[in-house]
């Protein structure tokens, strides 16, 4: 092979009879080496200023150019030359400057530093007037110099293909002057549109909408469907941007729309296979569809030369007058504008006639039948967009049939939107036979959709479920036929919802499943994990039951132990223990099994073990039933975990999200029902006995009210406030419900509000009652509760009771009766304020009451007690000493009060140990008139190895009787917590004093 | 949010009238054009490239020519044995993309008079100046073909007078080769007709 310049054919053929790939990039790899040479020769030979090689020939930096674009576009990385390209750009030449853009669209990105040295030249070529005002774009330039507009046009073209922010700061001015210039050529104001649209694209709102309307309209009138077509492209993307500027377009729209549709008026060249541009018709249906409300109150069928009423005639007429062609290109372009059309008629929804939507479901029932796999396809998926629309779905519902056959397609598209559609139409109706269905189907299914549809049958299972039986039997079925596919986030599920659901009884239903599941021998471990977890926390409710006895229960878990991994074996370890602390005589099998897991090599098998094993000896019997209680209901999330897996693999448009993330009727109802349940056994309001007054109270009760309350009256003369008289009662309320578990927080003559809370760790669940104390309805009652950062706050209640920001009316509470409200929280990170929860309502008197009021969630909630012996008390003390640890104060009692005796000091040995739930140390106080105390303040927010997070601290009280005073110290590793702890603990002391 | 959520998705779809690349491909996987639109980095585009060879390839005739690829999708057409794919966003309407690449099949067919795979091979940068007087930045400018042609023949008169006479490389064919891989146009695409037109 000779080492001469060989010409492009050549080299192209040498690629094409290369034999593998490694042959044709190695030939690559030499003519890159060469062609680098050439254009940087290196040792005497000097660059010109712009970095090209100026002992170049035109011909061979064409040449050159022309091969890395070749390499280029057959997918090698090309990353020098950018030089030379920019002088063929620079060149006066036409045929020079061609090449050259050609080779600046493909090989450089508008980001690349060498741009900045074409601006100039771009600019000028993009400015360039035309130098004839050519007519039509006919006249040929035979015996004419260069044609300007071929060069604006390059320049254009090139321009849109790199973008680039640089370039579109500079340039866009100019291409918006082009488009609306009246001496640009057709040729260049089509190719300026596009321009403009891709640069608005990159740097959106370039254009302001206002001053650029009456443009597009001026535009919209040219009669060279070339321009149109790219006006329209322009304005598509415009009004996306800002739909409102461009509303005023939409008769203009519809009158361009029914020329091509119902005069089928439209230029020869432009005609598509005999339907006129096709293209055009379906950006001028895009265009509509931005506009959901464009029909909306107009009575349609009245005044035929309304806009309104014709654009009804254009879409009539597409979606009943298409015709099936013989010709494949036809009948695609048809068919195109008429699934445009029925997307119109999606976005109009529910303004839109319904015998038009009947007629487009008709159609697309028809769609989804015939073989032709293109119009199959997009009419399971067009139909799954129809559907969503309300009313709609019945309609799609009897074609369920043909939607089934469908998922046996051979086609992955065709069966990914079988599936889809076969997601929106399924509920409580028809949801035990789609997912039988889907379940028989997926035995047979192949891998590449199995998971997608294992997703997707647990959530229909879940969602629409009457029987949550069905529910658990299905995810079984599903764990048993392809329990690879099922992740966890669907197990998980599982025991959510067999947690959360202690009515009827599925829990014993679900235990007793999984005991017969897991007795065979034979099967997925996952089944086994979530035998392991139901039998740990419900196995006692079938061990009644001949043959599933306590003992049983370990036997049928056991003898899956040697097949599983560790993460099985941690959850059966947690079991184990649990069976063992039920059942006397399963802790000799299961001491065993600790003992010689103790040594396992999983860090997570060996703690469980060995804290399991040990735990006994560590700690109280009491302690241990604790540990080893029932795990509490969970957290219900908004979004569950399964939504957001299929959030990830769909994306937030796709119909199946939208489907999945909205609650159904069954859902709702079990909702309702699960928070009746927590309702009772709680005490009515009426029946809690007041509290008593108190002149002042504590720090962060009641301030925040006051303040507020003065602001809004002045604001609004009708509108009620809370009356300053009731400040102090309303602040020893708040403080004294600090530290006890219920009572009232705020009282006048029209409402009372009581609050019950209890913690465990991190969690509190706290009901809010809202009882009627006037004479008439309370209307538009509505409550705000802060949700700061620090608290993972969810909230349920009386319908409307809750202002969610969204305006809503409130709800209405009749006279001697009463609202209610439930927040389940957890803390997140230690705090010192309260929440504060606005209270809003209006009587039938016309007034407008507005009450500020704080939560009693202060930290001290969230105390557990710890025990320390007094050795260990004084270690930590010593250790947390510093600034940013501790926090002192000293409090005088007021002189009226009865002093300190021992009595009292009992009582703040109370407040500490009951009211703030720390664990009293006794042998650390030599004097009766000292109260130490250590508790951990529990977070449900995770460090870095997923461990909950918790401050452990410590408080002191000292009394001086002869003083009448009392100094609080606290200490912790936080400096919030110490001071959230001093300023309870003060206060509540301060209470005890009456 | 529902009601945000539609008219989001609507505006997406109304925007969406370009293409983010074409690539033509032989059945043996060669690829004989291919450009990007978007900003693809270089690792980007081979993935591409590979699940083009992976996804489209094996597809059988009775197949839909659309594969949903998450943010786009492929829709393709098969000419003999030359697939064009073309990277459209999502809410593009499939249809008229298929019918945009017998466009520009029509096209290149107009200008090579019976076009094939061969006359891609060799006269690339044509078919590349065809590509770009009738899609901008990957949205279609112009569906007349005639005046397409019109610009592309104007365009290379003017590069004749202006360069010496033999300057151009173009269409100097080999002429050993054989028209075996001539596209069968207007014919249902996959479907593979009697080979040998010549």
């Amino acid at each position: 092979m000779s080492s001469q310049a060989r010409g492009l054919n050549n080299f192209i053929t040498d690629l094409r009879n290369a034999k593998s790939k490694e042959e044709e990039s190695s030939r690559i790899e030499v003519e890159l080496a060469k062609i680098r040479k050439k254009f940087n020769p290196g040792g005497g030979t000097k660059l010109a200023a712009d970095g090209s090689n100026p002992s170049l020939s035109s011909y061979q930096r064409k040449k050159y150019i022309w091969k890395l674009v070749y390499i280029h576009v057959l997918g090698y990385e090309v990353d020098f030359g950018h030089a030379e390209v920019l002088a063929l750009v620079r060149s006066k030449k036409y045929g020079e400057k061609s090449v050259g853009y050609v080779a600046l669209s493909l090989l450089l990105r508008g980001s690349d530093p060498v741009m900045g040295g074409v601006i100039d030249t771009i600019k000028k070529d993009l400015t360039m007037a035309p130098m004839t005002k050519v007519g039509g774009g006919k006249t040929s330039s035979k015996g004419g110099g260069v044609k300007n507009d071929a060069t604006q046009c390059l320049a254009l073209c090139s321009l849109a293909n790199i973008s680039g922010l640089e370039l579109i700061q500079a340039m866009h001015v100019e291409v918006q002057h082009i488009l609306v210039s009246k001496g640009s050529t057709e040729q260049v104001k089509k190719k300026a549109a596009l321009c403009l649209l891709r640069l608005t694209r990159t740097s959106p709102n370039l254009i302001s909408g206002r001053i650029f309307a009456p443009h597009v309209v001026q535009l919209l009138q040219d009669k060279h469907l070339g321009v149109l077509t790219s006006v329209m492209s322009l304005l598509n993307g415009l009004a996306s941007q800002q739909t409102e500027e461009y509303g005023v377009l939409i008769p203009n729209i519809v009158h361009i729309l029914s020329v091509l549709v119902l005069k089928k008026d439209c230029a020869r060249e432009y005609l598509y296979y005999r339907t006129p541009s096709p293209w055009l018709q379906i950006k001028l249906l895009k265009f509509l569809q931005l506009y959901p409300d464009a029909i909306e109150g107009h009575d349609i069928g009245m005044g035929g030369n309304d806009h309104v009423g014709q654009l009804i005639n254009v879409v009539t007429r597409i979606m009943f007058e298409t015709e099936v062609s013989d010709s494949i290109n036809k009948s695609n372009a048809d068919h195109a504008i008429l699934f445009e059309a029925v997307n119109l008629i999606v976005a109009w929804g529910t303004t839109c006639p319904p015998e038009m939507r009947e007629g487009a479901m008709n159609i697309l029932g028809k769609f989804i039948s015939v073989r032709e796999p293109n119009i199959r396809y997009l009419g399971l998926s067009t139909m799954a967009q129809l559907a969503q629309i309300d009313g709609s779905v019945e309609g799609a519902k009897k074609h369920q049939a043909t939607v089934l056959v469908s998922l046996k397609d051979a086609d992955i598209s065709v069966r990914r939107r079988a599936l889809d559609l076969l997601f929106v139409i399924c509920d409580t109706d028809n949801a035990e036979r789609i997912v039988d269905e889907l379940v028989a189907h997926l035995v047979v299914a192949d891998a590449s959709i199995r998971e997608e549809m294992v997703l997707k049958i647990a959530i229909l299972a879940e969602k629409y479920a009457t029987d949550l039986r069905w529910y658990v039997d299905t995810i079984l079925k599903l764990i048993s036929i392809s329990g690879d596919y099922v992740s966890d986030p669907i197990w998980h599920r599982v025991v959510q919802i067999v947690t959360n659901h202690p009515q009827g009884d599925l829990q014993g239903y679900a235990a007793a499943t999984l005991f017969l599941a897991v007795s065979t021998h034979r099967c997925h471990e996952t089944t086994v994990r979530v035998a392991a977890y139901i039998l740990g926390e419900f196995g006692f409710l079938i061990a009644e039951r001949p043959g599933m006895s306590g003992e049983e229960q370990f036997h049928v878990l056991h003898q899956h132990w040697y097949n599983v991994d560790t993460q099985t074996r941690s959850i059966l370890i947690s079991s184990y223990a649990k069976l063992a602390n039920l059942y006397e005589e399963c802790r000799p099998l299961v001491a065993p099994v600790f003992a010689k897991s103790k040594n396992s090599v999983d860090v997570e098998v060996q703690q469980r073990c060995a804290e399991y094993a040990s735990m006994r000896e560590a700690f109280s019997p009491e302690a241990v039933e604790d540990l080893l209680r029932e795990m509490p209901p969970f957290e219900d999330k908004r979004r569950s975990a399964l939504e957001l897996r299929l959030l990830e693999t769909e994306g937030e448009n796709s119909a199946a999200v939208t489907k999945a993330s909205t609650p159904s009727e069954v859902e709702q109802q079990r909702a309702m029902l699960n928070a009746q349940m927590m309702d009772e056994g709680m005490a009515p309001i009426d029946e809690q006995e007041e509290p008593e007054l108190e002149e002042e109270m504590a720090d962060g009760a009641a301030e925040a009210a006051e303040d507020e309350k003065i602001a809004a009256v002045e604001a609004n003369p009708t509108l009620v406030g809370i009356p300053k008289d009731l400040i102090p009662a309303m602040r020893k309320a708040f403080s004294n419900l600090c530290t006890s578990p219920s009572g009232v927080l705020f009282e006048n003559a029209m409402l009372q509000v009581g609050v019950k809370h209890e913690y465990v760790g991190a969690q509190g669940r706290i009901s809010v009652f809202f009882g009627n104390l006037h004479a008439t309805a309370l209307h538009n009652f509505k409550v705000k509760v802060d949700q700061p950062d620090h608290l993972r706050v969810q909230m349920q209640g009386t319908q409307g009771l809750i202002d969610d920001g969204e305006g809503d009316e409130g709800c209405s509470i009749e006279n001697k009766t009463q609202a209610k409200m439930l927040l389940l929280v957890e803390v997140t990170a230690p705090f010192d304020d309260a929440p504060s929860m606005r209270i809003t309502f209006e009587t039938e008197e016309g007034e407008r009451h507005d009450y500020p009021l704080r939560l009693p969630l202060v930290a001290t909630c969230f105390m557990e007690p710890v025990n320390l012996d007094p050795g260990a008390f004084m270690q930590r003390w010593k250790s947390l000493e510093g600034q940013d640890r501790e926090c002192q104060e000293v409090m005088r009692l007021p002189p009226n009060s009865s002093g300190i005796d021992e009595e009292y000091m009992s009582r703040v040995s109370n407040i500490i140990v009951n009211g703030l739930k720390f664990g009293r140390c006794e042998g650390v106080d030599p004097t009766p008139w000292t109260v130490s105390g250590a508790a951990t303040f529990r977070t449900g927010a995770k460090d870095v190895n997923g461990n909950n997070i918790n401050v452990g601290c410590l408080v002191r009280v000292e009394a001086n009787p002869k003083a009448n005073a009392f100094r609080v110290t606290t200490r912790t590793l936080h400096p919030l917590c110490s001071k959230a702890i001093k300023n309870v603990s003060l206060v509540s002391i301060k209470l005890a004093a009456l | 949010m529902t009601e945000f959520n539609r008219a989001n998705i609507k505006s997406k779809a109304a925007a969406a009238c370009g293409w983010n690349f074409i690539v033509l491909m032989s059945r043996q996987g060669k690829i004989r054009l291919s450009e990007f639109f978007s900003s693809y980095t270089e690792s980007q585009k081979k993935r591409i490239l590979r699940d083009i060879t992976g996804d489209v390839l094996p597809r059988q005739a009775k197949m839909c020519n659309i594969i949903e690829k998450g943010e786009y999708k492929f829709i393709y057409r098969r000419y003999a044995s030359l697939y064009f794919v073309v990277g459209a966003p999502v809410e593009m309407n499939e249809l008229i993309v298929l019918e945009q690449i017998h466009l520009f099949v029509e096209a290149l067919d107009g200008y090579f008079n019976s076009v094939c795979e061969l006359d891609l091979v060799f006269s690339l940068h044509k078919s590349l100046m065809i590509l770009f007087e009738m899609f901008i930045a990957g949205m279609l400018c112009e569906s007349n073909r005639r005046e397409v042609l019109q610009q592309i023949v104007e365009a290379e008169e003017m590069v004749e007078e202006m360069s010496k006479a033999g300057e151009d490389t173009s269409s100097q064919l080999d002429d050993g080769l054989s028209f075996q891989e001539q596209f069968q146009l207007g014919r249902k695409p996959g479907a593979r007709g009697p080979r040998g037109n010549r």
